[in-house]
């Protein structure tokens, strides 16, 4: 027969139990326990032993619970009288919390997007793309595409090498089914090992062979949809250039957070098929110099990554050892993580636009203080309002109140609080979400919010923030003697006066921030709009050819077309526009390959080129018709730095200079033109003027007449490429795009700042009320002794205009820093003038006066009778 | 003089007629026995502390027995004043019931 009780309700029971009696009850339990065994049985006697432990305790839980629900409806009935009696306080609490929060959110959203970038790829962590260096005399140069060959040697050759995709980017050319014809963008030739590689959602077709055959193709959903509509697309033939691709599978559209977006996917082995328009063995030899592929390695747990690069650079070392005795310059090779490509590597031709990482960063400051302060006010205005209730305080102690119930009870309502204002905050999002993505172009959605890591985030905010605004009266309030708080009544605490007027000067001290901050981008982007750029850029239509070489014999043709409508004042042709993407050439001198050699943004332009940009000529000449030479052996015409690249004393010391094997001079030095947005310095520039290069024709129009121009304009497109996708665009457009990003800053920046600013006069309105009501009794007595309103205004303005004098000097010094860290991304800036801070100062001046004067105004015209017989 | 509660006195007398055996159990089926309800520990318990707290009784550690699992028994003795307590508690019966002679309750007014 069993002996002893259950172990593990003995261990309960000890547990529960007082230690003071705890041995002798455990005892007596156990002999009756026992008594009870013998009597009837060990079932019943554990039960019985059972219901010993359970009946206390359910007791103890139930009474609980209980007593919890009264003082629960107790706390929330005076909560509820609080809300009730003081209406504006209560709504100038939430609207400026609940302003503040939907910014964080919003802002926690994007940033979240922006991070997420290709991290859902199967093994992303284990996905690098391996990029190029250049060292050369002239600084290095970046690439983030190889050579194609690269790729599948480091497969052959290194184990640690799991996988090798390659992406050859194309660039845009019309595509067609049929009679629909669209420019495609997203165009690339990958290998098939492309879907190891990434994460791609399959729909239909034979994936198991997909990619392998040359002139086969894949497309996503939506561009099967624009071309064939409702009709399989598998088996069909798109056209580009005269090339049938046959459509073998089609997947799912890329996710936004990829920064390999792709609409049609060819099979690189087309590539390899003979091609008239490049050198023979283009993607096949070590030897082309040509950075055509974006080559991802997807490599073995635990490779040890400075190893294996030395490996890879030994073996190109090897292999390039030809190429680099002939150009003089040396490569490296190095790894980027997959997931660190859209926010941190900025090298020449990118897939993608990458992300804004200064974005990220200054969004992410703006989210912050702007959260700060709304948190500010909130806890600002709710310990203002809790001093008056210390009484109620001392009221709940005198009948017995505990202090942890105290301190529960006001975090426990500030958290009320805070989630009450999660959800309007939340709905400002929803409502707000719209005009976030047109601004900044991005494609977020609410649904997001519900992700694991937002969830924790916005979890972590609302417990910051009810904590902090809770704190100072669950634990400052709760710690006072009830007969020291019932006596005095109402004196609030001297401590807290002088919290609330630093935070209120914080508060007006990130509001000046927030203004100096939107002040510089506004005056950065206008200089970069307005600085002379050094060629002519207005009311320019340029015009893109579908080929380069359909242009060389009809060109002149087109240009006298052209011409021919009244519309149209002048008409040029080129390879590019600036603004545009401008390939580079390694030009020398004439027999100085090895010492000289310089890589140079490239542009062909025809005789009028320059005439038509109002470019400066500050020596030699341009081309020039009267010059047979021009055409059959054009020289050179550089600009300024790349005189300064080569070295040469002043521009007529370059004039002369025969350059290439060919030996042709150069004949003219331009002054620099920004033909790249001015966030980068100009680059060394040579132009010349093979006719066959041309790509774009540049057309003088006026804006009043272009209506009706335009048709004019696209006949002789259509008449001389039929078929062909008219494609077009307007220069200045065209190169502010470069200040899109920085727009969209401006703005984002502005309308926060705006948020910031209501949310902080909200503070000073609601704070100033609650001091003037305190103060009731202090004005009417100055009143009495014959104190004039204006005496009483000045009197309270000056506190007001103390703190916003030191606010200006704390916020300052910040601003600055964080304006010249933010300039440091541009080659060109504007300075940043001391009226800046003048202005920001002034306005937050007036800020404070509109917020507070009021309020002032007020309490000062009332009649001390009114406030003297108070109470 | 600390008032005694209708359960202490109770529990008081109890012990003080067992004597030398006023342990846990034992009182619990004393009480069991005479009254006809069970007292649970709890209550047992916190009347003993409360008549230890008044010092009308006072503990003795008796040795451990194996049919406690080796725990020892907890004696309560009643001490001077407890029995002053009860002779004080057993007077007042006497005053409030003493001169009625028998138990006859007929002018009771019944409540509704």
């Amino acid at each position: 027969m069993k002996r002893h009780p259950p172990r593990i309700l003995v261990l309960a029971i000890t547990l529960f139990t007082h230690p003071g009696n705890r041995k002798t009850l455990l005892g007596d339990l156990e002999e009756e326990y026992r008594y009870l065994a013998q009597e009837k049985g060990t079932f019943k006697a554990d039960f019985w032993y059972l219901k010993q432990f359970i009946r206390p305790f359910l007791h103890f839980i139930l009474n609980y619970i209980f007593w919890s629900f009264i003082m629960l409806r107790n706390y929330l009935k005076i909560a509820l009288r609080n809300i009730r009696r003081h209406k504006g306080y209560h709504f100038i609490n939430i609207a400026g919390l609940a302003i503040g929060m939907a910014c964080a959110i919003l802002i926690l959203l994007y940033v979240e997007h922006e991070l997420s970038y290709d991290k859902y790829h199967l093994d992303a962590g284990r996905i690098y793309r391996i990029a190029n260096e250049q060292v050369t005399s002239n600084g290095n140069r970046y690439y983030s595409a190889i050579i194609a060959v690269m790729g599948p040697a480091l497969k052959e050759r290194f184990p640690q090498v799991e996988e090798m995709a390659r992406i050859v980017r194309i660039e845009p050319r019309p595509v067609s089914y049929e009679d629909k014809i669209y420019m495609e963008e997203q165009l690339a030739f990958v290998d098939p090992t492309i879907f190891k590689m990434f994460k791609v959602e399959t729909i239909r077709g034979d994936f198991e062979n997909a990619l392998i055959r040359p002139m086969t193709v894949i497309i996503t959903e939506s561009l099967a949809d624009k071309y064939f509509g409702a009709v399989d697309p598998i088996g069909k033939m798109l056209v580009s250039n005269g090339q049938n691709f046959e459509v073998t599978g089609l997947i799912s559209d890329p996710p936004e957070n990829t920064h390999f977006k792709y609409g049609i996917l060819g099979a690189f082995s087309t590539l390899l098929l003979p091609n008239p328009e490049l050198p023979e063995g283009y993607y096949q030899s070590w030897n082309t110099g040509a950075h055509s592929s974006h080559t991802y390695l997807k490599l073995a747990d635990g490779t040890d990554l400075n190893q294996f690069m030395e490996q890879v650079n030994a073996l190109a070392y090897e292999k390039l050892k030809e190429e680099l005795a002939q150009n003089g310059y040396e490569h490296h090779y190095f790894l980027q993580r997959l997931t660190d490509i859209h926010l941190q590597s900025h090298l020449r031709h990118e897939l993608e636009t990458p992300g804004n990482a200064q974005s990220i960063t200054v969004l992410t400051v703006v989210g912050v203080l702007i959260l700060l302060l709304a948190c500010i006010n909130f806890m600002n205005l709710s310990t203002a309002r809790s001093a008056q209730r210390a009484c109620e305080v001392g009221m709940r102690k005198v009948v017995g109140a505990r202090r942890h119930q105290l301190i529960a009870q006001f975090i426990g309502e500030s958290i009320c609080m805070v989630l009450l204002t999660l959800v309007f905050a939340v709905i400002l999002v929803a409502l707000s979400i719209q005009f976030f993505n047109s601004t900044l172009g991005t494609q977020l959605a609410l649904n997001t919010l519900y992700r694991p890591v937002i969830l924790f985030y916005v979890g972590l905010l609302v417990i910051a923030t009810s904590v902090a605004s809770g704190s100072y009266p669950a634990f400052l309030l709760s710690s006072f003697k009830p007969i020291a708080v019932l006596r005095k009544s109402l004196t609030g605490g001297r401590k807290g006066t002088v919290a609330r007027k630093v935070l209120a000067t914080g508060q007006i001290a990130i509001s000046i921030v927030l203004i100096i901050g939107s002040l510089v981008i506004t005056r950065q982007i206008s200089y970069m709009k307005n600085v002379p750029l050094g060629f002519d850029m207005e009311q320019k239509l340029i015009v893109m050819l579908p080929d380069f070489s359909m242009m060389t014999e009809n060109y002149e043709n087109i240009k006298a077309e052209y011409l021919k409508h009244p519309g149209i004042q002048g008409a040029t042709a080129s390879s590019s526009v600036p603004g545009r993407w401008m390939f580079y050439w390694r030009l020398y001198p004439t027999g100085m390959r090895q010492e000289k050699s310089q890589p140079l943004n490239f542009l062909n332009v025809d005789y009028d080129f320059l005439d038509l940009y109002k470019m400066d000529l500050i020596a030699g000449r341009t081309f020039d018709r009267s010059f047979g030479t021009d055409l059959s052996a054009p020289g050179w015409v550089i600009n300024e730095a790349a005189v300064e690249a080569y070295g040469w004393e002043s521009p007529e010391d370059a004039l002369g200079i025969e350059m290439m094997d060919r030996r042709t001079p150069i004949i003219g030095v331009v002054k620099n033109f920004h033909f790249k947005g001015l966030q980068n310095v100009v680059e060394p520039l040579a132009m010349s003027m093979w006719s066959d290069h041309f790509r774009c024709f540049t057309l003088q129009v006026d804006v009043n007449t272009l209506d009706a121009a335009m048709p004019h304009i696209e006949s002789v497109y259509q008449k001389f490429f039929p078929g062909a996708l008219f494609d077009y665009f307007f220069l200045d457009v065209d190169f502010n795009r470069h200040y899109r990003s920085e727009e969209q800053i401006r703005t984002i920046f502005s309308v926060f700042t705006s948020m910031g600013i209501i949310i902080a006069i909200l503070g000073l309105f609601g704070l100033t009320a609650f001091i003037a009501e305190q103060r009731t009794r202090e004005i009417g007595v100055r009143k009495v002794f014959g104190a004039s309103v204006s005496n009483l205004v000045i009197s309270f303005s000056k506190e007001f205009g103390k703190w916003v004098l030191v606010a200006n000097v704390i916020a300052w010094p910040l601003a600055y820093l964080a304006a010249r860290q933010w300039l440091q991304n541009f080659a060109y800036r504007t300075s940043i003038g001391i009226d800046i801070f003048f202005i920001s100062g002034i306005v937050a001046f007036l800020i404070a006066m509109f917020s507070t004067g009021f309020q002032i105004l007020k309490a000062a015209r009332s009649n001390p009778v009114d406030s003297l017989r108070y109470e | 003089m600390k008032e005694l509660t209708k359960a202490e006195e109770l529990l008081l007398l109890t012990i003080w007629r067992m004597g030398d055996q006023a342990y846990g159990v034992a009182i619990k089926r004393k009480i069991q026995a005479s009254t006809g309800k069970d007292m649970p520990y709890g209550t047992l318990y916190f009347l003993l502390d409360q008549l230890t707290a008044k010092e009308y009784v006072y503990k003795i550690a008796g040795d451990p027995t194996p049919e406690r699992g080796g725990r020892r028994k907890t004696f309560y003795k009643v001490t001077d004043q407890g029995i002053e307590a009860l002779k004080n508690a057993a007077d007042m019966v006497q005053k409030v019931w003493g001169d009625i002679d028998s138990l006859s309750f007929e002018g009771g007014v019944k409540s509704s």
